[in-house]
């Protein structure tokens, strides 16, 4: 006869089961696997694997195009993070005042609305409106006399491109995420500094941002990682060029496993990004807990 | 090892008799057929499918359609599909797909069942010897695939432009100056100095590409496709024309990807190349006064083909009604209903030079024409990845965000690197 404690610890192991077992088969089993594969080389249909070592890494290491591309999804953490977080952060205090009613459900929706929409779709719109001889906005700026910019085929202003489309389309969901942190901060706290004559901006300054500081490092947490594996937008509008100045990692890791069908190289640059990833955000968190703590 | 050589060579011996003694009519089985998309072959396929049923009314034909951004894409596709288990029993690809299919040792080697297949002699005998030659697959020279149609590029042209900048129709043996001429007087600008017509398409797809190689004495790689050749001079000058059609004639919009059909069609160029399929669009269109000229030569009369085909998996459990279904899809129906779509050229030299067929854009009879001197296009096992490098590094110089010298010398150390990793 089992015991009340032994019967509690087998209806939690039964009520956490699902969890764990998701977790194993969707995470754990596929990061085992890649762990596997880089060190192999394998005959994708027959399955066939010979052992290489560190041959995997190398073949990789030595491209200078996968440094590239992991210079490039930098530069586009460090725009997108600034335009999505800096943004939305922006917006959200703009729109965190009173307003009627239907003003702000409409706004909410206009900045939201992106989020929702398919960006496969929304790409080929995106892609007519940067075009260079007939797209919409440069015809605009030849209508004002000025030179038509290349949007997509300058290396210099792709990702420049690239990072517009992932702000528009994401810095709702971060508008979202601060309007309800800012909606948080308790009331008495802002009326106490307005009694004390603290101007809207001196409150905004001294008492809701520090108050929502770990929901801002939560959200630069979230775009740098959201960011690192940048892959679906660049596909569709630019497929890494001109050249590989929109390449990101993920699409180099893609094109080794899918394109040269070789796994190991492509679980190679899989487990050297999740390294990188680990380090990025561990760095953000140390620096942004101390920052948050001040 | 061992069985599976003696399984192989009994399934070979199987499928060469399945020539002479046809499945039973009240065969019972189901086939699984991948294929490429477009609305033509959906509709050939079911067509095909009733009348296979009618020979034999319990198999079932399965059909998988698959969508070919890019034929590198295509075949990943396939051989991620093999690679799980799905292995279909007969399975479409162009001559882009040959090699990097056929070299994982997953199709089955054609050429004895039409060596004795009456019907199948009849079928080859209606092909051009040149591109039955391009069917095969390289290195190991088997037949693996069973000819659909084809494809080549020729330069297609607005007649009421060149009416219109007062020039002659291009003649059959242009060069690329009199191209080059042509493409400037067609450039033509508004009062503020806006291009509102350029005269030429820079092609934005590899196929395309090919032909200002070729008709220059160039190539990408070597005639074994085992080694690249970008290194020559005739290369650097084939990719300096096309940048300076841009850049600095202007008479060509900035580089992207893509055909230029559209652009075509929608009065923004005077010419621009492809095969056969943009027909049926144009056609839509109302566009009525069209002609084609094969492309302007540099030394070389030449063009580019590819060829499209069907083959049978290792894999497969009825290799013979396999046949017999490849037989409907690529026989006199299917390559009358392939002409009447326009999509492509039918391999069928008979079907594709019908006054029906070469009625229009005018100068039709170029398309089967070619096919005695075209060459196939570069299609080594690692055909997605060479695909991919010179896309990338081609459009960065074309759209001048590299240098020639830069360009050359990193396109020649990726397929240094590719190749070898292919030929390992």
């Amino acid at each position: 006869m089992a015991t009340l404690r032994q019967r509690e610890r087998r209806a939690a192991w039964a009520f956490l089961a699902p969890a764990y077992l998701i977790y194993l088969l969707f995470l754990l089993v596929p990061l085992l696997a890649a762990l596997l594969l880089s060190v192999l080389q394998v005959d994708r249909l027959t399955l066939a694997t010979d052992y290489v070592g560190l041959a995997n890494f190398e073949w990789i290491y030595t491209d200078p195009r996968f440094w590239t591309t992991f210079r490039n999804t930098f530069y586009f953490i460090s725009l997108a993070v600034i335009g999505n977080v800096g943004l939305g952060l922006i917006l959200a205090v703009a729109l965190d005042r009173k307003m009627p009613q239907f003003l702000l459900y409409f706004f909410r929706l206009a900045y939201f609305l992106p989020v929702l929409v398919s960006l496969a779709f929304v790409s080929f719109i995106w892609k007519f409106l940067f075009a260079y001889d007939l797209g919409v906005i440069n015809y605009y700026l030849r209508q004002l006399g000025l030179t038509p910019v290349g949007w997509l085929n300058d290396q210099r202003v792709a990702m420049l491109s690239i990072v517009i489309i992932d702000v528009w389309k994401n810095v709702g969901f971060f508008i979202i995420i601060f309007l309800a942190a800012l909606q948080g901060v308790p009331r008495t706290l802002t009326e106490a500094a307005q009694i004390d004559g603290a101007s809207a901006m001196v409150t905004l300054w001294r008492i809701k941002l520090p108050y929502i500081a770990p929901v801002i490092l939560i959200c630069v947490t979230f775009a740098t990682i959201g960011g690192l594996q940048v892959f679906d937008s660049i596909k569709i509008i630019t497929n890494g060029g001109p050249g590989d100045a929109t390449r990101s990692v993920v699409m180099y890791m893609y094109t080794e496993a899918f394109g040269a069908g070789d796994l190991g190289t492509g679980a190679a640059s899989a487990l050297t990004l999740l390294v990188v990833i680990s380090a990025v955000v561990a760095v953000q968190m140390l620096v942004g807990r101390r920052i948050v703590r001040r | 090892m061992k069985r599976l050589l003696v399984s192989s060579i009994a399934a070979a011996v199987l499928l060469a008799q399945a020539a002479g003694a046809q499945p039973a009519p009240d065969t019972t089985a189901t086939l699984t057929v991948f294929q490429w998309i477009n609305p033509q072959i959906i509709e050939s396929t079911d067509r095909a499918i009733a009348r296979f049923k009618e020979r034999f009314p319990n198999v079932t034909v399965e059909t998988q359609f698959v969508p070919q951004p890019t034929w590198g894409e295509y075949n990943s596709a396939m051989l991620n599909q093999v690679a799980s288990g799905g292995t279909p029993d007969i399975f479409a690809s162009a001559i882009e797909g040959f090699s990097e299919i056929a070299s994982k040792g997953i199709l089955r080697d054609l050429t004895e069942v039409i060596a004795n297949d009456p019907d199948a002699q009849t079928v080859l005998g209606d092909i051009d010897a040149n591109l039955l030659e391009g069917m095969k697959t390289r290195p190991s020279g088997e037949l693996n695939f069973f000819p659909t149609e084809w494809n080549n590029i020729v330069v297609f042209y607005n007649k009421d432009m060149f009416d219109a900048a007062g020039l002659p129709y291009p003649a059959e043996n242009w060069d690329w100056e009199d191209f080059r001429t042509a493409a400037a007087a067609l450039t033509t600008r508004d009062a503020n100095g806006n291009v509102i017509q350029y005269g030429y398409f820079v092609p934005g797809f590899n196929f395309g590409l090919q032909p200002w190689l070729m008709t220059n004495g160039a190539g990408v790689l070597d005639a074994d496709w085992r080694a690249p050749t970008v290194g020559t001079p005739e290369f650097a000058e084939s990719l300096q024309f096309l940048h300076d059609l841009i850049h600095v004639d202007g008479s060509a919009p900035a580089f992207e990807a893509g055909v230029g059909g559209d652009k075509f069609v929608a009065g923004q160029v005077a010419m621009f190349s492809a095969g056969h399929w943009p027909i049926p669009e144009i056609s839509a269109s109302g566009m009525t006064n069209v002609g084609v000229q094969v492309m302007p030569s540099s030394g070389v009369s030449t063009t580019v083909f590819g060829i499209g085909g069907l083959a049978i998996t290792e894999a497969s459990e009825n290799p013979e009604l396999a046949w017999e279904f490849i037989k409907e899809m690529t026989g006199p129906e299917y390559q009358q209903e392939l002409a009447d779509s326009l999509r492509s050229i039918p391999s069928s030299r008979s079907v594709a030079t019908t006054d029906e067929y070469l009625a229009f854009p005018d100068n039709a009879q170029i398309f089967y024409g070619s096919a005695a001197t075209a060459l196939p296009v570069p299609a080594p096992p690692n055909y997605a990845q060479v695909e991919e490098i010179f896309m990338r590094q081609v459009g960065a110089y074309l759209s001048d965000n590299q240098d020639l010298d830069t360009t050359i010398a990193e396109l020649g150390r990726e397929l240094d690197r590719s190749m070898a990793r292919a030929y390992d």
